[in-house]
């Protein structure tokens, strides 16, 4: 039986193409959890652990059904967008107008860096193969060899 | 905030040899060298109080990371009090109509982009740590080349003070990467520098190698391009031949403030600008915190949230007689404001070419030459930058901002056409003119629709052959480019904000042409796809021969109170010392008649060593 809490991290696999075992690593995914249902609010966060749920379960291809059924629904779209950023890069974007017009706008919903330790969890680092600005140095003359991959 | 009289500001006891304004480098270094030599001074210092620990500077630190532009300013929280600049204040000027959305009023007609600190430390704590110095010819512009003015003194007499500067900041480097452009000769002697190189990153090693040979025709001169290392206040392997004379042993790299084990290496950050985490980066905490050695007669004594606003002259004989200030215990809450004033034998202004200028022009100082103010310049620094071709990975966002720069037109027949300048490899990506990575996931997400494993690809294949070029282009002296001060313009504390004229000239742009050309055959000669883009929305927007072009501001400010041979067209003298008030020094790159091409700070800190050897001379008679 799938919990909300396993759907977000389920789907945020999927969105980020980060493997289950990087997501825990960065220890924000209870943070990031609440941030979404919060910022988003319970119905829509709801609706969209729901559609993940059966996309999941009945879809053949799922990268295309993430496609078809999340990210160019108008009101899923962009709950998912933002999940992505929020991994990537330990912020979170303030919802468009117009989603926060037609389905609703939390107070806590505005455009802000959740934590440094959000910031330096930041997969874009290990996705560029680099490391967040400022932090996890590599240490003296790192720089001088090939980048790897 | 209204004005309380001067005869309401209380003397404050206390018997200073000398009183410096700014715990900047200039203040530190200049305190520190008083105080080893038995003088008793005291920094009045605008910022608030920050102890010398390791948990002090960490605080900065910390709070950067939570910082969503992360700009040079971004690690230390403006203070209405003490007000700085800001890279986010800086927007276009509208014709007649000054923008006042920062500190700076600024009437233009181009905004000046660059910003400076007031904490303790100063702008050391975002600096980005380059050491070059000056070339001999930078000195003697107007002589050679008939643009600028000729400095009062020479290379010459600033070389033994350039070893010391290097040996106090800490600066690694190789004497053989400095060649005199145009030469092979470097002007170093015998000297090598206190801590070898900062290795170079692999993107230098790769444009070092794919650019040999190659020559640039600038209208019929030839020039080498060559691709070298830059040397660096930031520590490196030290040299186990450089005897340090005040130790009299082979020489320590100097780390972290409260911390000595961390930052004795460059560990590789990439975050010089704003903050190295670590302290490998010189900052000036860690003279200060030298001063403090219990073990002198007279430790140096810093006095935090003291806002200089003016000088008490005595209209007699021009002498300083006080210096007056505002002290707050709590910044915002004016009841906690207190005004005072104080004596000393000395008076020092190091509070930066805009806050030393603005004094002066408050105190109705200095005035026989009319040039307090003038002459404000700065490096415009324009951005250039580039895909790689397929697969060409550089390996971006490692190493410090830039380990690498081009010297080839730092000097040559062409100052005679167009401004000189330096070209800096950038080691960071697209960071500086895009945002990069940060905009690299908004706009591969948001636009381009990718997610998943293909938006790690993308993104891995996109910044890893990003990569730029920063040109620091020479500004020549111009009176009309100014600070003055305007009673319209105060901030919380009832002090003047600086009011700034600014423009560049055909000399400078013309620069900027050559420059981009430059760019443009490299990137020809690289197959790598040129990104750069000028908007007329940005603010540092403007027009040369049809071709637009964008300058930011390199935090050099530069020009304010120079120095020269005789009252009447400078303000103080080669030891920096005021003209008009024999007992008042003011020191800091205001000082400086021109700019050259070299980051300013090494050269301003080779000054104030020579003025400190002035002063104590000075306090002996």
């Amino acid at each position: 039986m799938k919990n909300k809490f396993d759907l977000f991290l389920s789907l945020s696999t999927e969105l980020t193409g980060f493997e289950l075992i990087r997501l825990l690593g960065t220890g924000m995914q209870l943070t990031y959890f609440d941030i979404v249902c919060d910022r988003t609010g319970k119905d829509n966060s709801d609706l969209l652990w729901k559609e993940w749920k059966m996309v999941q379960s009945k879809a053949d291809d799922i990268e295309e059904a993430i496609r078809v059924r999340i990210l160019s629904h108008p009101q899923l779209g962009p709950m998912a967008r933002n999940i992505i950023t929020l991994w990537y890069l330990g912020q979170w974007n303030q919802m468009p107008a117009t989603w926060r017009s037609n389905y609703g706008s939390q107070p806590s919903d505005v455009t802000q860096i959740i934590s440094g330790e959000s910031y330096k969890e930041g997969l874009v680092w290990m996705a560029i193969d680099a490391h967040p600005m400022g932090a996890k140095q590599p240490g003296f003359d790192s720089w001088s060899a090939p980048p790897t991959q | 905030m209204k004005e309380i009289p001067k005869e309401k500001y209380k003397k404050d006891k206390g018997h200073y040899d000398v009183v410096i304004v700014g715990a900047g480098i200039s203040g530190a270094m200049l305190a520190n060298q008083l105080s080893i030599n038995g003088k008793k001074v005291l920094i009045l210092e605008a910022g608030v109080e920050k102890k010398f620990t390791y948990d002090s500077y960490q605080d900065y630190v910390n709070y950067f990371y939570t910082q969503q532009a992360k700009v040079p300013n971004s690690p230390y929280p403006n203070n209405t009090y003490a007000p700085q600049s800001n890279v986010l204040d800086i927007n276009k000027i509208s014709p007649g109509e000054p923008d006042t959305s920062g500190y700076f009023v600024q009437y233009g007609p181009l905004p000046f982009s660059s910003t400076n600190t007031r904490s303790m430390g100063g702008t050391t704590l975002h600096w980005l740590g380059i050491c070059l110095r000056m070339l001999p010819k930078d000195f003697n512009m107007y002589s050679t080349y008939k643009h600028g003015v000729d400095w009062p003194i020479d290379y010459k007499h600033l070389k033994k003070y350039y070893e010391q500067a290097e040996l106090e900041i800490g600066v690694s480097g190789d004497v053989e990467d400095l060649r005199y452009p145009g030469t092979n000769r470097h002007y170093f002697g015998d000297y090598r520098f206190p801590m070898h190189k900062i290795p170079q990153t692999y993107l230098d090693k790769l444009l070092s190698r794919k650019l040999k040979g190659m020559k640039y025709d600038d209208e019929g001169d030839k020039v080498d391009i060559d691709v070298v290392s830059i040397p660096q206040g930031r520590n490196s392997i030290p040299n186990k031949d450089y005897i340090d004379p005040r130790t009299k042993k082979p020489y320590q790299p100097k780390g972290a403030v409260g911390n000595s084990h961390e930052g004795l290496r460059c560990e590789g950050n990439s975050n010089c600008i704003p903050i190295c985490p670590v302290q490998a980066k010189y900052n000036a905490i860690k003279t200060l915190n030298e001063g403090l050695d219990p073990k002198r007669n007279h430790p140096i004594e810093i006095q935090f949230q003291s806002v200089v606003s003016s000088l008490e002259i005595d209209s007699d004989h021009g002498k300083i007689k006080s210096i007056y200030y505002k002290r707050y215990e709590k910044e915002g809450d004016p009841s906690s404001i207190t005004y005072h004033k104080i004596e000393a034998k000395r008076y020092v202004l190091a509070g930066s070419a805009i806050e030393n200028a603005k004094i002066l022009l408050a105190s109705d100082a200095a005035k026989t030459s009319g040039q307090v103010g003038r002459n404000l310049m700065d490096h415009p620094y324009m951005l250039t930058w580039a895909l790689m071709p397929e697969k060409e990975y550089v390996g971006p966002f490692r190493g410090p901002f830039s380990s690498s720069g081009i010297p080839s037109f730092r000097d040559g027949k062409f100052r005679n056409r167009h401004s000189a300048f330096r070209t800096d490899i950038g080691n960071w990506g697209w960071n500086f003119p895009t945002g990069a990575p940060y905009t690299d996931v908004q706009s591969m997400v948001q636009n381009g629709n990718l997610f998943g494993k293909s938006l790690r690809k993308a993104l891995y294949d996109q910044v890893q052959r990003q990569f730029r070029f920063g040109f620091l282009i020479e500004q020549i002296p111009c009176e009309t480019n100014r600070i003055t001060i305007d009673p319209a313009y105060t901030d919380a504390m009832g002090n003047y904000r600086p009011v700034i004229f600014y423009n560049l000239t055909d000399y400078e742009m013309s620069g900027f042409a050559t420059a981009k050309n430059l760019s443009d055959q490299i990137f020809q000669r690289l197959g790598a796809a040129q990104f750069t883009t000028y908007s007329p929305n940005d603010a540092g927007y403007c027009e040369f021969e049809g071709e637009g072009y964008t300058y930011h501001g390199s935090g050099h400010i530069v020009g304010t109170h120079r120095m020269g041979k005789n009252k009447h067209d400078s303000v103080v003298n080669s030891d920096q010392k005021c003209w008009d008030h024999q007992n008042l020094y003011v020191v800091g790159c205001g000082s400086m008649p021109t700019i050259g091409t070299s980051n300013p700070t090494l050269t301003m800190t080779a000054l104030v060593l020579k003025t400190a050897e002035a002063l104590i001379k000075d306090l002996r008679k």
